[in-house]
This record gives C-alpha cells, structure tokens and sequence, in this order.
C-alpha cells in the first residue's frame, strides 16, 4: 500500500503525528536527556516526514521510517551540540515517578548514544534483534553486542548510582552528559 | 537492575499533551509557506559546526594542487543549514587564489541570526609525527595508508573560543583521487553536511576496531564523505576532486 507520494496532506500529518509523536518523544528524549530538545527532534522528524513525502509498504515501515529519521536527528544533534552540554536529571522529573525510577532514568541517560538507541528499541518498543539491525542500519551482530554491552554498563552506572545513594545523594547536582558516541 | 523495571521507567516518560498540536500546527505552517519552527531546545552549536566547515573549506581553497576549479564548489558549500559562512579570499588574474592560510578570519551567521567573527589558527606539518605532538588526540589513519595513499601535509586548526584543535590530513596517490582526512575529537563537530543528506552505513571488519561508518551523500560535489569513529575521534574523508565519487567508494571498499 501506498500511503503517499507528495507532500502529506494535514489530514495524513495530524493522524501520523497523533499516533507516533509520544513514541519518537520518548526516544529522543531518553537520547538527549532534554525534554525541549526532543520536541525539536520529534518536531523536524514530522516536517521531514512531511517535506520528503516518502512512500511505505506498511504501517510497520512508516514506524521504522519515522525512528531511523529522529534517532538520525537526534545523532545530528548531539554532534552538533556544544561541548560539554550536559543535563540535570532533576529536571526531568515529569518522567519519572519515584528515586528509584530516576535512578534507572539517570543510568539509562548516562550510557552512549549508539546503546540507549538499541536498548530503547529492544525493551520500549518490544522489535526484535533483527527489526533494530534493519532499522538503525547496523548487522545483527551489532545490535547483539550492542544490547549486551548496553546492559553491562548498565549495571555498572545504576550501582554507582545506589552508592551514591547510600552517600551524597541528592547533593543531585550531578551533571551528566547524554550525547557520548 | 530488573529489565521490567528500566523497561517500566522507560514507558513512563510521555510527551506533554500540547505537544502533537504544537507540532501538528507548526507542520500546518510550514505546509503553507511559513517559516521552519522556532526550536526550543539548545543553540545546537551552529557556530562551532560553521567554523570547522570554514576550515574545511579554506583548507581546500589554500591548496595549489587542488586549485581553482572547485573554488565555485567551496563558495557553494559555505552555506549549512540555516549558517552562512562567508571566507575573504581574492583571486589573481592568473587564476590563483590568496587566502593568509595562518590567520584566518571568517564571518558567521548563526541560526538566531547573530554574526559572529571567527578567528582560526592553522599550523602545517609535514608529518604525522610533527602533528601528533600538537594536537590532544590521536590521529589514526586506519587503512588509507595501506592503500598505497602518502601524506603530502597536515594541518592542525586551532579554533580558538574553547572550541579545541582538528587536524586536516591530506593523502595522495598517483593514479589515484587525492583524499582529505578531516579529524575532530569526540564530541566535538565532524560534519558540515546540509540538511538534504541521504544516509547509508556500512559495517566494518571488527579488526579494524572501527564499529561502523556512514557514507553521506548529497547533491553538490564535495559533501559526500564517509565518516566515521575510531578510538574517541571523529574522522570525515572527502576525496579531493568534487567531481565523482569513484574515490569515495574506492575508500569506503578497503574497509569491506
């Protein structure tokens, strides 16, 4: 099925918009650790989807479409944010609920790009090994070491954070820096 | 950690309820003729993207052996994004082309439309071991060398403003295009691409201990590269002639 060839109509962009915004929100966000800027990258991500016009097999492909373009801007952004830009997990806190949440949050933020994308993928939205290499355009093999290296070093930053739980925690100025490759 | 519990924390996080109108009114917008959407978020560095862009390009333009004929190429390649860079130069009537290549000053028009005067630094080399010792990062030219290609100069920028040092490296091989080696930190801007980029990554053999690398294409010569991260730095290979890409391609093959 075809669902375009020229510019998308409002119609077509309200509905695109309505159904994936909140998706592609919460990966940008958790790549870029900064609610403004992930509504920029969802933001150029629909005028993309719109200017480009491209045409899909599915609904499948138009999602895939959609997170390869975002997670590809945020990428941009973050090589084109200024050095040593970082974020302050507290003011995040409309995403998380509880310390222990913004404990995982904060793990998650800290790990590079090319892991928080692929672990999003494979925990948030539920795709298989395969659907991620096709999707981020790396081997399975990839994704796989990917995965396993995301999920060691996240280990290691959320004990790091317990320990400074058990001491200055909540001195909770601590800065990190979410864009590392 | 539990996987349900960073999966839990992962799902709580939801755009605010504004946010698809937001969007869906600005797409409306631009739909109709209006103007790209303010962003909300970080200046993204524009600046910091423009200078290396004006280093590459004055780069290019102070070298004898690629001349005059790409000269067009570069004044075209000066604007990125919403940036105009604009490089003083003057052209002899013999065609040859003067820019001070060590004091290098240029104009910068970032995105909120604030001009800013750029200053960039350049020291030549001869050798990679003369440049090493005045940059803060490794430069590693993975396989380009065993291609056959040799170095014929290095220059490293300075860009001055805290913005740190890059290293240009250019390689050349009878019979064959000659290669730019642009090399920039981790972290700091690699790429000086417009926005209208098609993307494709290739994989990399794991003893090249290079995970992967992406060819950017675009329509003018000159802004296709491959571009990749190796051991904590970005590199951005252009070959040199602007005309085709068959030099790209050899490139992006020896890593096959």
């Amino acid at each position: 099925m075809s669902l375009n060839n020229s510019i998308q109509s409002a119609d077509k962009i309200e509905n695109v918009v309505t159904q994936y915004s909140d998706m592609l929100f919460k990966i940008s966000l958790v790549i870029l650790g900064h609610e403004a800027d992930a509504q920029d990258a969802v933001q150029e991500t629909f005028i993309k989807y719109m200017t480009k016009a491209p045409t899909f097999n599915d609904d499948e492909h138009q999602k895939a479409w959609l997170i390869r373009v975002a997670t590809n801007i945020c990428k941009d952004m973050c090589r084109f944010r200024r050095r040593h830009t970082h974020i302050d997990i507290d003011q995040l806190s409309d995403y998380y609920e509880t310390p222990e949440s913004a404990g995982i949050l904060e793990a998650v933020l800290l790990l590079p790009f090319k892991y928080k994308v692929v672990i999003h993928l494979y925990y948030v939205e539920g795709y298989d090994i395969k659907s991620i290499a096709d999707i981020i355009g790396i081997s399975v093999h990839a994704v796989k070491k990917r995965l396993q290296r995301g999920r060691e070093m996240l280990r290691i930053e959320y004990k790091k954070e317990d320990l400074i739980d058990e001491g200055t925690r909540f001195k909770k100025d601590t800065l990190t820096d979410t864009c590392q490759e | 950690m539990k996987e349900q519990d960073l999966k839990k924390t992962l799902s709580q996080i939801h755009a605010k309820s504004d946010m698809s109108k937001e969007i869906i009114d600005n797409c409306n917008m631009v739909a109709e003729g209006g103007n790209t959407p303010k962003k909300k978020g970080h200046m993204w560095g524009i600046s910091k993207g423009a200078v290396i862009a004006a280093s590459l390009a004055v780069v290019v333009l102070t070298t004898t052996v690629y001349g005059e004929a790409i000269y067009k190429t570069i004044q075209q390649k000066i604007v990125i994004g919403n940036s105009n860079l604009r490089i003083t130069s003057e052209q002899k009537t013999d065609g040859e082309l003067i820019v001070d290549i060590d004091n290098i000053d240029v104009s910068v028009v970032t995105e909120d439309g604030t001009k800013k005067d750029v200053n960039i630094q350049v020291e030549e080399y001869a050798t990679l071991e003369d440049a090493q010792a005045n940059i803060p990062f490794t430069i590693e030219l993975s396989k380009f060398l065993e291609q056959g290609y040799i170095i014929d100069k290095i220059d490293v920028f300075d860009m001055g403003d805290g913005d740190g040092k890059s290293a240009g490296v250019y390689l050349s091989k009878e019979g064959e295009e000659d290669v730019y080696v642009h090399a920039v930190p981790e972290g700091a801007l690699n790429h000086v691409m417009s926005s209208n980029v098609e993307k494709v990554e290739i994989s990399i053999p794991e003893q090249a201990e290079i995970a992967e690398a992406e060819i950017r294409i675009d329509d003018s010569p000159l802004t296709y590269s491959l571009n990749y991260e190796h051991d904590g730095v970005d590199y951005k290979v252009m070959p040199m002639s602007g005309e085709e890409q068959n030099g790209l391609q050899e490139i992006v093959d020896s890593y096959k």
